[in-house]
């Protein structure tokens, strides 16, 4: 796929980025539940779990502020665990308690210029920007398996888009949420969703095209 | 995937770059341990730079039981019952006072967690730079909390400048720190 062609856009009724990532099978019930009595192993053992998922919806929402954004979710995730009333649903409180702490770093880190824009390296003479993607300048298709700089490409092109238009573009393309999930996650109405999704795709392929 | 699917709804298809791509962040043993004691009702933490780099830190400190007697006041012996695969041990430890306590552990570099039915306690530790480390340290009571959470601060602040002062003294090589 690499370099050559038109990138092949998903099939319809396929999903994007595969089955929405499950916690580890690790997580029983059992787990959740011990770790809500206290028991710091079981507890340690579910942070172990949710890291990861933690850290890509905070990485790709908040980007240079998602590691903070990820230890504060998961301050919030334990401190508040006990009170979780259905272990069952762990995974939707958990994405929203981490999505909602994205948002709100990525918007505090936006007063400070972003360092990674490749149009800001270039004018500053960076010479590590020159193989980067930049807006209006296509590089064709590349999937991660065959660049390993894919993802730093990725968060370059994530970087010149909203903080909101990050989240709607991790909750529906990356988690695979319905748009009324979305809108519940995010807590804003169901058009605004549609519109905000077109609008963040389309600032995606403008930097990333086909 | 969802009823909805993209393609219908908004009439572009999603943004398709490849699974795994996206960005990810990761959290260090510090930050991990952060959020833990946060899950821990009046868990008492607390947080120091030392000027040791942090191979030799944990070490000294990951070396439960060696170090844990020179550190805790109150620790006469550590003895390591079983080892379960890479991360997981069961420690008794012994007090002078002459008591016994069996712990469950997660051991790892920079990461460790201690569980009885009396206690826990949780060390981690990360670099700050070539020639500091930054160490993360909580301890909690399982009953009489209120109670124990003053005495528990002190012990803290005690282990604090023994681990100070043995790691002064581990880097002098005269012995005279």
């Amino acid at each position: 796929m690499s370099g050559s062609g038109k990138r092949p856009l998903a099939p319809k009724n396929r999903e994007p980025f595969g089955p929405a990532a499950p916690l580890p099978t690790m997580v029983d019930l059992d787990c959740i539940r011990a770790a809500q009595r206290g028991d710091l192993i079981a507890m340690s053992d579910l942070m172990d779990a949710l890291l990861p998922w933690v850290g890509r919806i905070c990485g790709s929402i908040a980007l240079d502020a998602g590691p903070d954004a990820a230890q504060e979710t998961l301050i919030q995730v334990m401190r508040d665990l006990r009170n979780l009333r259905d272990p069952a649903s762990l995974r939707s409180w958990v994405r929203r308690i981490a999505t909602r702490e994205a948002i709100r770093h990525a918007t505090r880190r936006r007063r400070e210029p972003p360092i990674d824009d490749p149009d800001r390296l270039r004018e500053a003479g960076d010479p590590a920007s020159a193989d980067l993607p930049s807006a209006g300048t296509p590089f064709g298709a590349r999937h991660a398996s065959d660049h390993p700089d894919l993802r730093h490409d990725i968060a370059v092109v994530l970087g010149a888009l909203s903080a909101d238009q990050r989240a709607i573009l991790v909750l529906r393309d990356l988690e695979g949420l319905s748009e009324s999930e979305a809108a519940k996650e995010l807590d804003v109405a169901r058009g605004t969703i549609k519109s905000r999704l077109h609008r963040a795709r389309e600032a995606f392929r403008q930097r990333w095209p086909a | 995937m969802n009823s909805d699917t993209p393609d219908t709804m908004t009439g572009d298809p999603p943004i398709d770059v490849g699974s795994g791509t996206w960005p990810v962040v990761e959290i260090d043993p510090v930050a991990k341990l952060r959020a833990l004691a946060a899950g821990i009702p009046l868990a008492v933490v607390d947080e120091a730079l030392f000027d040791v780099p942090f191979e030799r830190f944990w070490d000294f400190v990951g070396d439960l039981e060696k170090s844990t007697p020179r550190i805790e006041g109150s620790v006469h012996g550590v003895r390591i019952l079983e080892r379960r695969g890479d991360d997981r041990l069961r420690l008794e430890i012994r007090t002078l006072i002459g008591t016994r306590d069996e712990f469950e552990v997660v051991l790892r570099p920079g990461y460790c967690i201690m569980q009885s039915g009396r206690a826990v306690v949780g060390m981690a530790a990360r670099p700050e730079g070539p020639h500091r480390t930054r160490y993360f340290h909580f301890e909690g009571a399982r009953r009489f909390r209120w109670f124990l959470r003053p005495i528990l601060a002190w012990n803290i602040r005690q282990d604090f400048r023994r681990l100070r002062r043995l790691l002064e003294r581990e880097s002098d090589p005269t012995g005279r720190a």
